[in-house]
């Protein structure tokens, strides 16, 4: 008995370190935010509702974002954001398909932070395109914390921003993601 | 092994993250674009810590003529300052050209329509409103109380946002005068409002309103009045919402959209007009 609960105690922090090493890490309550900076106005929102997964073994990654849960400093501009921008109940979600370009370089089972690269689809408004950015892989002792920051043009997803609010809202936005992923 | 030329990367993962996400309740928002379809309320609220500055104007009736400009020589105006305490609670205070008349009112919104979780197909809002006429007595000689000049209005909107272009109201009101002009009008009417929003551009939709006022017997009545139908656009810029309007009524509150609506879109007794609203965060 003594013998079988020693072999037990060997294997478990194996299996667990082969879990971590092929698994997935998973979050429903992922950070991203975006930040436009204009002549007149500053405008900041915050979506704490972002949903990803990584699945470590093959470097793959997915992030869904529901449009809607962007929360604005002011109500009025969230309801344009959705309604004149957006346009969040034709495109309820924006999403991104890729994979870590160099996966092989993170070791999921020891902590530490990882720089990486990432490239893959990112669907905004309906509009499909490919894109790479640059972030880093927190891995603690529980799960995962992939961090980015990239710019985002939305006129290239087709959100058109009229001349005259030109002054109020960037060209390029600046979106920052924190996913901090459990294990599964 | 059979490879997806489709999908350049997994979108399996995607669709396991999907079921992974738990269902949340998505709130319909923007039924219609400001807290009024056209002359009455629409379900809609400010939210809270918002100020919503009113401008409105009704010219004169067209059939004026050009001696009048088509009624714009003649211009009632209505003033008003609205702000959301809560999100589903909001007041307001205001003064209209129209009888002199200072009135306020309260808005809730206990329902509103959502998809998701929690399912629900309509939004639903109350308002009630108080109407204070500020016009000297017209028979001084008699014995004046100051709550004749008061009138009361309820209304319930029960609204549906059907798709992303097309939202649909009702209204049931009922409207309460303190004091009529004869024995013969009535100190209460009821009235069914109906009220639809048809989106054509993401800053612009046609809107119109109608209400149905109930058995106001013109027989006896002193002045003859008619149901009030409303036509316009929302035009929204960006803290700004634009409202322009035709319609047979000239007051702007509803103790006057309801009880004293004279005109005749038959007889092109038509008001131009027009809302704006501008709204300021406070906090």
């Amino acid at each position: 008995m003594t013998k079988r609960y020693f072999i037990s105690a060997l294997l478990l922090p194996l299996s667990l370190i082969t879990l971590l090493g092929q698994g997935k890490f998973l979050t429903s309550e992922g950070h991203i935010s975006f930040y436009s900076h204009a002549p007149l106005e500053d405008i900041t929102a915050v979506n704490n509702e972002v949903g990803a997964v990584i699945d470590a073994g093959k470097g793959e990654v997915a992030v869904i974002v529901k449009m809607n849960k962007f929360q604005f400093e002011k109500k009025l501009m969230q309801e344009h954001f959705n309604e004149n921008y957006v346009e969040s109940e034709k495109y309820p979600r924006a999403t991104f398909n890729g994979k870590i370009a160099n996966n092989e370089q993170v070791d999921y089972t020891s902590a530490g932070i990882y720089p990486v690269q990432v490239e893959g689809d990112m669907t905004i408004h309906g509009v499909t395109r490919q894109v790479s950015a640059e972030g880093t892989i927190e891995v603690t002792g529980d799960g995962i914390i992939a961090r980015t920051e990239f710019k985002l043009n939305p006129e290239d997803y087709k959100i058109r921003i009229p001349g005259v609010v030109r002054n109020n809202i960037a060209e390029e936005m600046v979106i920052t993601a924190e996913l901090s992923c459990q294990v599964i | 092994m059979i490879v997806s030329v489709n999908t350049l990367y997994g979108q399996d993962l995607e669709s396991f993250l999907e079921d992974q996400m738990e269902e949340s309740t998505e709130y319909t928002t923007a039924t219609f674009k400001a807290t009024r379809i056209m002359n009455g309320h629409s379900v809609e609220r400010m939210p809270e810590g918002q100020l919503d500055f009113r401008i409105s104007h009704r010219f004169g009736r067209v059939n004026s003529g050009a001696y009048e400009f088509f009624g714009i020589d003649q211009a009632n105006i209505h003033l008003s300052l609205e702000y959301g305490i809560r999100d589903w609670l909001m007041v307001g205070v205001g003064r209209g050209t129209f009888e002199k008349t200072v009135d306020g009112f309260v808005k809730i919104s206990p329902l509103r329509q959502s998809t998701g979780a929690r399912n629900m197909p309509v939004s639903v809002s109350f308002m009630s409103g108080i109407y204070v006429n500020g016009l000297h007595w017209n028979d001084p000689e008699r014995e004046n109380y100051f709550y004749h000049r008061i009138s009361y209005a309820h209304q319930l909107m029960i609204a549906r946002k059907f798709n992303q272009r097309f939202s649909l109201q009702l209204t049931p009101s009922y409207l309460h005068r303190n004091l009529v002009e004869t024995v013969f009008d009535p100190n209460d009417l009821f009235a069914l409002g109906a009220g639809a929003r048809l989106k054509l551009t993401s800053r612009i939709s046609f809107n119109a309103e109608y209400f149905y006022v109930f058995d106001p017997d013109d027989r006896y009545l002193t002045t003859e009045i008619h149901n009030p139908l409303a036509v316009g656009f929302d035009i929204e810029t960006g803290g700004h919402v634009f409202q322009i309007i035709l319609t047979n009524s000239v007051a702007m509150r509803e103790n006057g959209i309801i009880g004293y609506t004279t005109g005749r879109w038959i007889d092109g007794d038509i008001h131009i007009g027009f809302n704006i609203s501008r709204v300021f965060q406070l906090k």
